[in-house]
């Protein structure tokens, strides 16, 4: 299957709007043999279940997991506005 | 990092954080010292996944208890199960302070810092923006963001405070929102949040969350500093603003 426009809105939809998902903040990229998830969520769980939930959906692509977690460490500075 | 300058306030800012089961506890060992960095604590919206009783809960026990005031606004998500105003009803029974179109005043430091704040919407920015025209759907919602944006621009300048502060979800300007896609800006925040921010006098700070890819640094056409403080794009627990109020004295604008 190649990743036409038509896949690509479909998996738009099925990232925001599957309630296993609901993220707007994950995009993803073409990749020679299919797509690559590029993105930050807050829990290793949850990266888990979006690119299993993504690979169950669109069997025929090659499903690349570039989510990172959002680091939560206390910040070191302040900025003076 | 040291204590609080005299005559200024220091705030602590985070949003989309995005609370579950799963997420829980996690942002507390940043959060403990937080009474040693800041004055105050604002929550940009964004703070459940899918908005359930259950979910504010989560955020309840992460955020509730902490050593400063803590100021919360919802975002969308926070709206996708229809219990708004439960999740509002959880928060605030940990203590925390929820605003919709609303404000409220802190004494910190000797400084009255006003907060109002708004979930706002989407309807685009300047010159590329939705219009009420048209079928009602594109009406209402046109219409939903310029009434927000108009009733929390009223709660705003209606602050008795030394200094102001604007808490919305959505974006007040495009600047933030550099690194989403550009066909997406008009759901990520209204030039109408802008023209209500710049309508009210000496407001030191607009902070809001929603755009995950978007910039940290922005500022309103009446000058006043804008930060996008969405977890994805600050990457830690929270960011800290100082606020000196003898330079937080601009008129609104006309």
């Amino acid at each position: 299957m190649s990743t036409d426009q038509y896949v690509e809105g479909e998996l738009q939809h099925l990232l925001a709007e599957d309630e296993r998902i609901t993220e707007q903040g994950i995009r993803f990229v073409r990749t020679g043999s299919g797509i690559a998830l590029v993105g930050e969520v807050e829990s290793a769980e949850r990266r888990d279940k979006i690119c299993q939930v993504v690979a169950e959906a669109f069997p025929e692509l090659a499903v690349q997991c570039n989510i990172g977690l959002t680091r939560v460490h206390e910040p070191e500075e302040v900025e003076q506005l | 990092m040291t204590g609080t300058d005299e005559g200024c306030v220091r705030v602590a800012a985070v949003g989309d954080v995005h609370l579950d089961a799963d997420v829980v506890g996690r942002y507390r060992p940043a959060l403990e010292h937080l009474g040693e960095k800041a004055d105050l604590l604002l929550l940009a919206g964004d703070l459940t996944r899918h908005g359930t009783v259950d979910e504010a809960a989560c955020v309840a026990r992460e955020f509730g208890g902490l050593a400063v005031p803590v100021v919360a606004i919802l975002g969308n998500h926070d709206y996708h199960s229809d219990e708004q105003e439960q999740v509002s009803a959880v928060l605030q029974e940990a203590g925390l302070t929820v605003l919709e179109c609303s404000g409220t005043v802190l004494s910190c430091n000797g400084i009255r810092v006003g907060v109002a704040g708004t979930k706002g919407f989407g309807g685009g920015f300047a010159g590329a923006c939705a219009s009420e025209f048209g079928e009602p759907e594109m009406k209402a919602f046109t219409r939903h963001g310029r009434e927000l944006a108009a009733r929390f621009g009223t709660a705003l300048a209606a602050l008795d405070c030394d200094v102001r502060i604007s808490l919305t979800h959505y974006s007040p300007v495009p600047e933030t929102l550099l690194g989403e896609p550009l066909e997406i800006y008009p759901f990520l925040g209204s030039y109408h949040l802008a023209q209500a921010i710049d309508g009210a006098p000496g407001v030191g700070l607009a902070v809001h969350g929603h755009a995950h890819a978007g910039s940290e640094r922005g500022m309103t056409p009446g000058g006043v500093p804008v930060r996008n403080v969405a977890h994805p794009v600050i990457k830690q627990a929270y960011n800290v603003y100082q606020l000196s109020v003898s330079s937080v004295l601009t008129p609104a604008l006309g």
